[in-house]
């Protein structure tokens, strides 16, 4: 692997990486960090990086997902390993700087979260009883001991993913989608196998650091402020005015200690921050004001009693709400300046957020009298004045934090995080890719596995893992999917795109009113022979061309045949049309069945006082009711026997398909009883082998086929893919 | 029609977010899946039909990222059949093609006539932002000895085709290997029975 990676580096790179004193890539965390000359105490490339990106990447989609151009960022890395630093202006392209800002992380010596205290992590990320603010909880107590020097920057790094996140819009990384670039290069684990196998954990502890950071990581200063009890610092209006104001040390400040750099200047002067010749703007500050009037007196009365009050917190809360209300965001024209407010917020809080220090007198001497704030217009203004005391600096940090929080609850995604609270997620319920360990990693040839989150739909998910489980008996998925297989209920929307169009109605209307499809009058045969007629144009077709350009067609080059493709497809689709009439005739007395089925369902659940939704209900509740769906089921596999046909199935399909769903939610439920699938006898003769069949207009033997294995099931899906293209 | 029980695995790769996921999505559901959900691996079996005979086709799905680097690796070992896919609007993901190109070969120590390697250039829909032309492509694909497709896994072009020429270049090559080897085995039982027939000659 090593072999692999060295051989993607560009030659240069290879050569000039060794012999160089001043690197910058591969050099040990402390070492960087004792260099460092900037505010957050953080690597000087890491700082750079991260503020070239908030300038230009917020709005890239992908950003950090896309990798740049290898070249680019081979040379990029040997600018810095050369001399430091790099002139990032020259990069056109933020996926390069992303790419180098991953590296960084990637090509640490040791991970930044260091091995031992990552395996503490993922056990406890890998544990699916805790929840998920058990599990910050943990990854609170784990990050503690970790080196001071690794723990800044990990939280500085998790900050600005979470910022990162927050412009979901723009960019499409969620969280997750952040913590699984992220994860592998801060957990690092050497085998590769392992590796992949915890994955979701490591996605999974990752994604929780990113939006969870500040309960992960305030506490971690509050180590150095026990002294320290002052209530928290002002609204983020406040924050704003800092920018500007020449900050008098003395202001408004009756302690012993420096003023909080926080600290809101005196009302009249706070007019200054923003030419306001912008009504809203001038809202904004008096909003301000008025807060600030609250939160002076909220404070002074806090020193006495020497403890932040509720009622603080409250108003910051307040003051926010009204900032957010009262801001251009609710307009519709500003948003510029909404964005501009945003981002000087973000650049005070990043400034505050920073001063973590791993030992106090380091921390004091990295604060100069003159700090450059970087403006979100990417112009820089001097702050002059004293830097205020540390302790005071965290406060305002922590009030930041919150005033974060309280910003953003309404904003926390459903991430993979939430997902994997053993309660009944709102995600589909055979919702069996997620990754929440379910990765079982045998050998390098494990039939069917994903660590990945699940994209396609239900439907098509609950195939796919179907067929896993039953391929890969030994998985930690049996103890998952019932025994009892209804398989393949699923309906299987859109076989092709030449049946969805015939089959455009939902299932039981289809059924109860088969379409007359103008091919009807058509035999089956007759359209059989036409289309292998046409088939047999394509093919010489196909064989001509290859002839002549020694490869099949590709796209575009099969044009001049595109009229009998055309009317190929258009005959498939009257075969499957005039098949499904064949076969649509027994079904009256079914879908009087299923309507009688669904009645009796209805009613029992209504005796019993069941909610219809699955969610709502309680354990027992879902026994009952998969008690009462089996009841019904095998009265009607009794006297029926079990639906053959693709009708019969579709119309039966939804009892099944409810009947699977409350038997998962029911073990979902009961997950410490994994066993309780079990105890359903197995019938397994139910699948969907037939709904693909119906793709093929030249095999016919595969709707027959009664054995539940998975040879069936996969022959049914080649089958079905075999209409699609080797015809 | 026969059934050919062994299995055929068809690797995945290229820069990441050029959609190796939506083709490898689209050949399993014959649907477009717009997410934007970074990969890690995955990993689906589906039976496909090549010339008349049913084939068992392992498809791995690999992460893009560098971060994955590792992980890809391993699979790239245990990969037969490699798609390589790149996107014909980034013309970065273009530039990863031969990097990737040189690892498989290391991997696999195989070269192209034999190294089931397919390049293909995706989102072949967008033809507005294209940045690698058909051409450009070709004569690289060339260079390298492998052979050149443009797909769109959104408007369903020549996503099967692709897999197609995988597993037939796959089929082929296992059949010709197959051979020998059968070969093989059938001279050293006569060799063991022409011993014990001798053996027992002795004892007579």
């Amino acid at each position: 692997m090593d072999l692999v990676r060295r051989v993607g580096l560009s030659p240069n790179v290879r050569k000039k990486q060794l012999p160089t004193k001043g690197r910058i890539f591969g050099v040990p965390l402390y070492e960087l960090t004792e260099k460092c000359d900037n505010s957050a105490n953080v690597p000087n490339i890491v700082f750079q990086l991260v503020a070239f990106i908030r300038r230009h990447g917020f709005q890239e989609e992908g950003l950090f997902r896309v990798s740049g151009n290898r070249r680019v960022i081979d040379q990029l890395r040997l600018e810095y390993d050369q001399t430091g630093t790099a002139n990032l202006s020259l990069v056109q392209d933020v996926s390069v700087v992303t790419s180098i800002f991953k590296m960084f992380f990637r090509e640490l010596p040791d991970p930044l979260i260091p091995d031992q205290v990552s395996q503490e992590i993922l056990v406890a990320a890998e544990d699916r009883t805790l929840t998920t603010s058990d599990l910050v909880d943990k990854i609170r107590s784990y990050s503690k001991t970790l080196p001071a020097v690794n723990l800044n920057l990990l939280k500085y790094l998790c900050s600005f993913l979470n910022e990162v996140g927050q412009n979901v819009a723009d960019t499409k990384m969620t969280d997750s989608s952040l913590a699984i670039v992220f994860g592998p290069n801060l957990f690092r684990i050497k085998n590769d196998l392992e590796a992949l196998q915890r994955q979701p954990a490591i996605t999974k502890a990752m994604s929780c650091m990113i939006t969870h950071h500040q309960q992960i990581f305030s506490e971690s200063e509050v180590i150095y402020s026990t002294v320290d009890k002052k209530p928290s610092p002002p609204a983020p209006a406040g924050l704003i005015q800092v920018e500007s104001v020449n900050y008098n040390n003395n202001n408004n400040n009756n302690n012993n200690t420096p003023a909080p750099y926080f600290i809101l200047p005196q009302h009249q002067t706070s007019n200054k921050v923003v030419n306001n010749s912008n009504m809203n703007k001038e809202n904004i500050n008096t909003v301000a004001n008025n807060k600030t009037k609250d939160w002076d007196d909220t404070w002074l009365s806090g020193l006495a009693n020497d403890s932040p009050s509720p009622e603080t917190e409250d108003i910051l809360a307040r003051s926010h709400d009204s900032l957010s209300s009262m801001s251009p965001l609710t307009g519709s024209g500003n948003l510029s300046i909404q964005f501009n407010l945003q981002q000087s917020i973000k650049e005070c809080i990043w400034e505050m957020l920073i001063p973590a220090p791993s030992t106090s007198d380091h921390s004091f001497s990295i604060y100069n009298d003159k700090t450059d704030i970087k403006l979100s217009n990417g112009g820089e203004r001097r702050r002059k004045g004293p830097r205020p005391d540390y302790h005071a600096n965290r406060n305002s940090c922590v009030a930041v934090n919150s005033i974060r929080t309280s910003a953003k609850t309404s904003e926390v995604k459903e991430g993979s995080v939430s997902n994997h609270h053993p309660s009944p997620s709102p995600s589909p319920p055979l919702n069996r890719r997620s990754s929440d360990g379910l990765f079982n990693y045998n050998t390098t040839y494990q039939p069917l596995t994903s660590i990945t989150k699940d994209r396609a739909s239900p439907q098509k998910r609950r195939q796919i893992s179907k067929s896993r489980a039953h391929t890969d008996p030994e998985s930690p998925l049996n103890d998952l999917v019932p025994k009892l297989n209804l398989k393949r209920l699923s309906k299987v929307e859109s076989v092709t795109s030449l049946t969805c169009q015939s089959e455009v109605s939902s299932v039981q209307s289809a059924n109860v009113s088969p379409k007359t499809s103008p091919s009807s009058s058509n035999s089956i045969a007759s359209l059989s022979s036409k289309i292998a007629l046409l088939k047999q144009q394509v093919v010489a077709f196909d064989a001509n061309f290859e002839q002549v350009h020694h490869r099949p067609p590709v796209g575009n080059e099969r044009r001049p045949i595109a009229s009998t493709i055309k009317e190929l497809n258009e005959l498939k689709r009257l075969l499957l049309d005039a098949k499904a009439v064949e076969s649509s005739k027994p079904k009256s007395s079914l879908v009087n069945q299923h309507a009688m089925i669904h009645a009796r369902m209805d009613e029992k659940r209504k005796i019993a006082g069941r909610p219809h939704d699955l969610k709502l209900m309680t354990h027992s509740q879902l026994a009952d009711e998969k008690l009462c769906i089996q009841k019904l089921l095998l009265h009607f596999e009794e006297t029926y026997g079990r639906p053959k046909t693709k009708d019969q199935k579709d119309t039966m399909r939804p009892i099944y398909d409810r009947y699977r769903k409350v038997k998962l939610a029911l073990n979902k439920k009961s997950e410490t009883v994994p066993s309780e699938g079990e105890k359903t006898p197995t019938r397994a003769n139910l699948h969907l082998g037939d709904t693909w069949n119906v793709t093929m207009a030249n095999t016919t033997s595969v709707s027959d086929c009664e054995s539940p294995t998975v040879s069936t099931l996969l022959d049914s899906v080649s089958k079905f893919f075999s209409g699609r293209k080797c015809d | 029609m026969t059934t050919n029980s062994s299995k055929y695995n068809i690797t995945v790769i290229g820069a990441p977010g050029v959609g190796k996921s939506a083709i490898t999505l689209r050949l399993l559901y014959q649907e477009f899946v717009d997410d934007y959900e970074p990969t890690k691996l995955d990993s689906y079996q589906t039976m496909m039909d090549y010339q008349g005979q049913d084939v068992d086709v392992q498809i791995t799905d690999t992460a893009g990222q560098e971060d994955y680097a590792s992980v890809r690796d391993t699979f790239l070992r245990s990969g037969e059949g490699f798609l390589c896919v790149f996107s014909l609007t980034d013309s970065d993901s273009y530039s990863h093609i031969e990097e990737l190109y040189n690892q498989v070969k290391l991997a696999k120590s195989m070269e192209p006539p034999q190294l089931p390697f397919l390049i293909v250039g995706n989102k072949s829909d967008l033809e507005s932002s294209r940045q690698t032309k058909t051409e450009d492509a070709q004569r690289f694909a060339e260079s390298l000895g492998v052979k050149y497709m443009e797909t769109s896994a959104k408007n369903n072009e020549n996503v099967t085709e692709a897999f197609q020429f995988l597993i037939g270049m796959l089929v082929e090559s296992r059949s010709a290997e197959t051979a020998p080897i059968e070969s093989n085995t059938g001279k050293k039982k006569k060799k063991k029975n022409g011993g014990i027939k001798r053996f027992l000659c002795g004892l007579a």
